[in-house]
């Protein structure tokens, strides 16, 4: 171990020879002389590239907010009882009192607007049979009470 | 080998006796006891005469299935009121009902009867909540909802 910590340290740091030397001293050094409008339009072009960059990079910024914003409002639209009501059309339609829900108030308006009215509306005729009576009521009522839409649970 | 295959014998011999004796252990323990109540479900909607109501009972405690459905007291309410059949077997039910006729219940009025099988020693317990009620002309009222098991006023 001893012998080969010796046998480094005696041997001789490598010299180049001056010639090597000089030539590789000229390959750093510029080799001819650029004129200052090539320097300017170099400069140009690169700042224009970079300005590109910036752009789109600005532009995607607000591309992305803008997609996110619009996300905000969907969720919103999506969870109010505006759209639900708009979705589904025959909730709306069995909503006769037009409170925002079908509850036993509905199918009661209805069992009223019928006993009292000689001439039915069409759009009374909740079940589609062509008649406007009990049925109907019954249909509303049905809806008010369906489990799939309870409160407690 | 002969000694090997009598071993193995007596061995599933044993361990098949074991079995069925574990079986009939089981058999005869005695199922959970089932028992049956009528649940009274009464609205109070004070001085307003009740024309419509519509309420949610569920059961908050105990093993309660919905058995049957029946109408209250007054002629007005005396039909079964509406639910969905699916409450059937449940612990959870939505009532409702509404009349149209000129003689209506005002005060404390029994507006439905539920029947429930229970199972289990745990005592049960209901939730109960008033979703709507109204006036013969549709005006929304408040009142109170209330319910009574067999006597037993809760």
């Amino acid at each position: 171990m001893r012998d080969t910590d010796d046998s480094r340290r005696e041997e001789p740091e490598p010299i180049a020879p001056q010639r090597l030397k000089e030539d590789l001293a000229a390959l750093s050094r510029a080799g001819f002389p650029v004129p200052a409008d090539v320097d300017d339009a170099v400069r140009a072009m690169a700042r224009r590239h970079f300005s590109a960059r910036k752009r789109v990079r600005h532009t995607v910024g607000w591309l992305a907010a803008a997609a996110a914003a619009a996300a905000v409002i969907l969720a919103v639209l999506w969870t109010s009882p505006v759209l639900q009501r708009s979705i589904s059309p025959s909730a709306m339609l069995q909503d006769i009192d037009r409170s925002g829900r079908v509850d036993i108030l509905d199918a009661f308006a209805l069992a009223r607007l019928v006993e009292n009215s000689t001439a039915p509306r069409r759009e009374w005729d909740i079940d589609g049979d062509g008649v406007v009576g009990r049925r109907d009521v019954d249909a509303i009522a049905m809806t008010a009470v369906s489990l799939n839409k309870g409160d407690l649970q | 080998m002969r000694r090997f295959l009598l071993g193995l014998t007596i061995c599933v011999l044993l361990a098949g006796g074991l079995a069925a004796q574990e079986t009939d252990r089981r058999e005869a323990e005695p199922a959970p006891a089932a028992r049956f109540r009528a649940v009274d479900v009464f609205v109070d909607s004070g001085a307003s005469a009740l024309a419509a109501y519509q309420l949610e009972l569920a059961a908050e405690v105990g093993a309660v299935k919905i058995v049957g459905v029946e109408g209250g007291e007054h002629s007005a309410f005396r039909e079964p009121p509406y639910y969905d059949p699916a409450a059937i077997s449940r612990d959870h039910v939505i009532l409702a009902a509404f009349s149209t006729q000129k003689d209506l219940p005002k005060g404390r009025t029994r507006v439905a009867r539920i029947h429930v099988q229970i199972t289990g020693d745990v005592e049960p317990e209901y939730a109960l909540k008033l979703t709507t009620a109204a006036l013969p002309d549709g005006t929304r009222i408040s009142a109170k909802v209330s319910l009574a098991e067999q006597g037993e006023a809760k």
